[in-house]
């Protein structure tokens, strides 16, 4: 990347990203108090009792890591991000709504549904073309009634 | 998403510094080392964004230490680790299994402000407590953009910071930072 200053000599192992306007959590403790008011703000609007509700914990989670992992392009990151992983842990519960998603947009949601269900309908040839791998997890959701 | 200046990371030695447009900072972070060596390279690097970006008025300086205080589990109260904590009704039950406490606290001495931000995390395990210690002291000015005066803002700055700091902590505290 260029810099924007001939004066500001960056190390071999420096970073150069540009910053946009949102607010950048530069350090894991900033991180950790941006989060905090995140989840602060959503219990406002979603009251922290409902949490156990299935539908709504896959929606905040999916919101976490839709918002945390937007800038990542490591498969391996995405998957491996905190909320990726509790919905992991929901469990069979989380099958139809990660289905759901997957039908009106494509994500990395395979690795989650490889690891509940522990089965993999995708063809070999198709493996690593997003689309064709959507279809076959949806058609293998429709065929066991997870949606319809 | 408009991109408003750049990051420039070092992860080896741990700090970043941003120059954008609406802004400089400086970045270090755990383990903090000191003043000294902290003040004297966000001074370099302001000179070479002050000569590039050449801002013409100052509008607010900051300090922010967010420090993470590991607390030893079991504790009897928080108040042998920490001062600036929530206060709960004596009748009502006295535990936390989290919180989260914002304080603005101005200091019209010195026209700056500071904001605090106090947060309990999940306990690692059963061992440690992370208490979360975010102190953000701040100034509205109105210096020139080559202004030398901000130094001394930025010294007055950190004397506020570190009295909040240092009269909310414990001395049982302070032996977890050493």
């Amino acid at each position: 990347m260029t810099s924007i200053n001939p004066h500001i000599q960056t190390a071999p192992n420096d970073v150069a990203l540009w910053l946009g306007e949102e607010t950048v959590a530069v350090g894991e403790e900033s991180a950790a108090v941006s989060r905090a008011f995140e989840i602060f703000l959503n219990e406002y609007f979603i009251p922290v009792s409902r949490d156990a509700i299935p539908y709504i914990r896959f929606h905040q989670l999916k919101e976490r890591w839709e918002a945390e992992t937007d800038f990542l392009s490591s498969v391996s990151d995405i998957v491996m991000h905190p909320a990726y992983q509790q919905i992991i842990g929901m469990g069979p519960a989380a099958i139809p709504f990660i289905l759901r998603e997957m039908s009106i947009k494509q994500a990395q949601w395979f690795w989650a549904l490889k690891s509940i269900t522990n089965e993999d309908p995708v063809k070999p040839e198709h493996r690593g073309i997003v689309a064709e791998m959507s279809r076959a997890w949806l058609q293998w959701g429709k065929d066991r009634g997870y949606i319809d | 998403m408009q991109p408003v200046g750049y990051l420039y990371r070092a992860p080896m030695e741990k700090r970043a510094v941003q120059a954008r447009i609406d802004g400089y900072a400086f970045n270090k972070f755990s383990p903090y080392e000191n003043w000294g060596a902290f003040s004297a390279e966000a001074q370099e690097l302001w000179q070479s964004y002050v000569e590039t970006a050449k801002p013409e008025r100052l509008k607010r300086l900051a300090l922010r230490y967010i420090n993470r205080i590991e607390i030893p589990l079991p504790i009897r109260d928080f108040k042998d680790y920490l001062l600036t904590i929530p206060e709960i009704a004596p009748r009502l039950p006295q535990a936390l299994s989290n919180f989260i406490m914002r304080l603005v606290v101005p200091n019209p001495e010195m026209e700056a402000t500071a904001v605090i931000n106090v947060i309990m995390e999940q306990p690692l395990g059963r061992q440690l407590l992370p208490i979360i210690f975010d102190i953000d002291v701040f100034k509205i000015t109105n210096h020139a953009g080559t202004s030398e005066e901000i130094w001394y803002d930025f010294d007055q700055l950190r004397i506020f910071k570190n009295e909040i700091f240092f009269n909310s902590i414990t001395d049982k505290s302070k032996e977890l930072f050493q």
